[in-house]
């Protein structure tokens, strides 16, 4: 069922059993799972199905860190949420990336992959990836020009990556969900606070404004916050008017641990004999990346990530991320970045990869970034036309983000030269090793990890192990502001599967 | 056009390993062995020749006066050779016939690599070996130009 907020009497109550705020990928894909229950699922999207500047807007927001992209055109702020413009590049998280590891600070979730495990299936069935095959070995054998460059190394890994569609949300389960009689659907619907019972472990409501001005009541016995995590973060910070600080910040956590992927050009391969390493390439289907086994990251001391591979004339003509999404605009950041792909591949060099046997590759860089308390989401004095203070973002990385870098680059540069294989030259900024800071080069991957952050230890983090809000029983953040750490691969994947599981969890839990 | 690559550092770093390669052979070697063999295959290449076919003669200079500055007790060609030499049945370097010092060379090479005894230089990740050829390369080329 579709309610459009703008046509309801002001100062109404709406009354369900759940109640979702957000309707991007984590948002409606808990929704699709209450779908045909007895329970009425109340999801509220601010936007409405398309585009909208002035909605748009309050995504706006000030960024006093590294250089990143302009906040309002990292999301987009109607049904379908980022679906709407984000790549469809999938892979699972690694079993590392949730154990606490002694060389990064501040890692280590209160859960494993494993915990995580059974919900990939139905979240790769909802992203529409291929079969769920996550080997190389699987695909090595299915696609005869995938040739593995390290096989059986002691060191290096292919992890295996598979291209969504991609999926569109909004386009995709817009039906679904307004012709499922128990979710109700309220688009222009904008959460502006968030109230709680006197002891404050409890919400009852919450207030919901639309873009005339009008106000209502949500009333609802669980609460989802399916924002993303700079949005997440604002409301939790924003609902401070019975606690000062916020809700669930008791120790000052909520908006900490901000973190993003680092993904920068980051070296060159150089074969000694011609290959077209169809494996690495990018393709609609399934492709890998040079990744590092969990005990050589151990030695090395390093994060986690990966390397992908593209031809180097095109690689080198490609513009930075940052400079192709430069404005305010997402629609038109958009369509920069795809004509600066285009004009960087004029021979169509990325359509004809197994005809094309070349020796000079780029290298990519995409990696976790260490969690730090101080890498952050806060709230602006400037507010939006809602009257709700804008998100204020400072980015920060750490030195060993950047030796875990060039270590990674050393390493796959080593096994090539063992293999006989050829060389790898590390590029600038991750070449000079007596240079580990972070300057003008950090870019990111529009990736939005950790501010509420999991965790048992309230002083460290926001939720705990259901990704229930400390202290406050019926409350649950969803998507990858829950994750304790980033991870080396694109959230949206895993954060539906980790979504999934709090779905789960709320419709296992007793009086519900 | 200044065809020297010495002079000429924007010189296609493949024409000019090429051309190296091919004054080397036709100056020592039979034509029918030319018939035999795949002229630009890595595997028929001094290791100074992959380096340049890989970075080019003006980096392979900068990483092999690098080292040189570096490494005080390797500035001359003999001290190099004696280096490079080392764990090798070859007592003269310049003796040995290229073969066997390329065979020699890019075993230990290899092994640095297996070893992750590298070292990062003007980007790339090569071996103290690969370095020291580039020295000797840039000391040789030093003193005929």
């Amino acid at each position: 069922m579709h309610i459009d907020a703008r046509q309801l009497e002001a100062d109404s109550l709406v009354e369900g059993d759940l109640c979702i705020v957000g309707a991007g990928p984590a948002g409606i894909s808990i929704a699709l799972d209450w779908m045909g229950r007895q329970q009425k699922v109340i999801l509220l999207e601010s936007g409405g199905f398309d585009y909208d500047d002035t909605i748009q807007d309050s995504y706006k927001g000030e960024n006093t860190g590294l250089p990143y992209f302009s906040l309002r055109s990292t999301r987009l702020h109607y049904f379908g949420g980022t679906s709407g413009h984000w790549g469809g590049f999938c892979a699972k998280l690694d079993p590392i990336d949730f154990k606490k590891r002694a060389w990064i600070n501040d890692s280590g979730w209160p859960i494993s992959l494993q915990d995580i495990e059974p919900y990939y299936p139905k979240a790769h069935e909802l992203v529409e990836l291929g079969p769920y095959q996550w080997t190389a070995d699987y695909w090595t054998k299915e696609k005869p020009a995938f040739k593995s460059l390290f096989p059986s190394n002691n060191y290096l890994w292919d992890k295996i990556w598979q291209i969504s569609p991609p999926t569109r949300f909004g386009d995709k389960y817009r039906d679904a969900i307004i012709h499922a009689p128990n979710i109700h659907l309220y688009t222009y619907a904008n959460l502006t606070d968030i109230t709680t019972n006197e002891t404050g472990d409890y919400i009852t409501t919450v207030t919901i404004k639309t873009p005339a001005g009008k106000k209502y009541t949500v009333k609802a016995r669980q609460f989802i916050l399916a924002g993303g995590a700079i949005q997440n973060a604002r409301m939790l910070l924003a609902a401070n008017k019975q606690q000062p600080n916020g809700l669930g910040n008791q120790y000052d956590v909520v908006g900490r641990y901000f973190m993003e992927h680092i993904e920068i050009k980051s070296g060159e391969l150089w074969l000694l004999e011609p290959h077209s390493l169809a494996f690495y390439m990018l393709n609609t289907t399934a492709r890998a990346e040079i990744a590092v086994k969990e005990a050589t990251q151990e030695k090395l001391g390093i994060t986690n990530g990966t390397i992908s591979l593209s031809p180097l004339n095109v690689a080198n003509r490609l513009p930075s991320q940052n400079q192709s999404w430069s404005g305010d605009d997402p629609r038109k950041n958009l369509k920069t970045l795809h004509s600066d792909v285009e004009k960087a591949d004029e021979n169509k060099l990325l359509k004809h990869l197994k005809q094309n046997y070349r020796t000079a590759f780029g290298m990519f860089s995409r990696f976790e970034s260490v969690p730090d308390r101080d890498s952050r989401v806060f709230l602006d004095r400037k507010t939006d036309a809602f009257g709700t203070p804008l998100a204020s973002l400072h980015w920060k990385l750490s030195e060993l983000d950047k030796i875990s870098i060039r270590r990674m680059h050393e390493l796959v540069g080593q096994q090539l030269g063992a293999a006989g294989l050829g060389r790898v030259k590390l590029v600038s900024p991750i070449a000079d090793p007596n240079n580990n800071s972070w300057a003008e080069d950090a870019i990111g991957g529009w990736h939005h990890i950790g501010t509420t952050r999991m965790g048992t230890d309230p002083h460290m983090s926001v939720v705990d192990q259901n990704c229930q809000v400390h202290g406050i029983h019926n409350l649950y953040c969803a998507g990858a502001s829950c994750f304790s750490t980033a991870g080396a691969v694109n959230p949206t994947l895993s954060l539906i599967a980790l979504s999934l599981r709090l779905s789960d969890f709320l419709k296992n839990k007793r009086n519900f | 056009m200044d065809d020297d690559p010495l002079r000429n550092p924007n010189l296609n770093r493949r024409k000019f390993i090429r051309w190296a390669v091919a004054g080397t052979i036709v100056v020592g070697v039979p034509v029918f062995v030319l018939k035999q063999c795949d002229l630009f295959s890595h595997q028929h290449l001094r290791p100074e020749d992959v380096l340049l076919d890989l970075c080019g003669v003006e980096t392979v200079h900068i990483i092999g006066k690098k080292w040189i500055d570096d490494h005080p007790q390797e500035a001359t060609a003999s001290q190099l050779k004696q280096k490079l030499l080392q764990g090798s049945r070859i007592n003269d370097y310049d003796q040995a016939s290229q073969n066997d010092r390329s065979k020699h060379l890019q075993s230990r090479i290899k092994a640095d690599f297996a070893q992750s005894n590298t070292l990062l230089t003007e980007g790339w990740v090569l071996t103290p070996t690969e370095c020291r050829v580039a020295a000797l390369y840039y000391l040789t080329q030093a003193q005929q130009s």
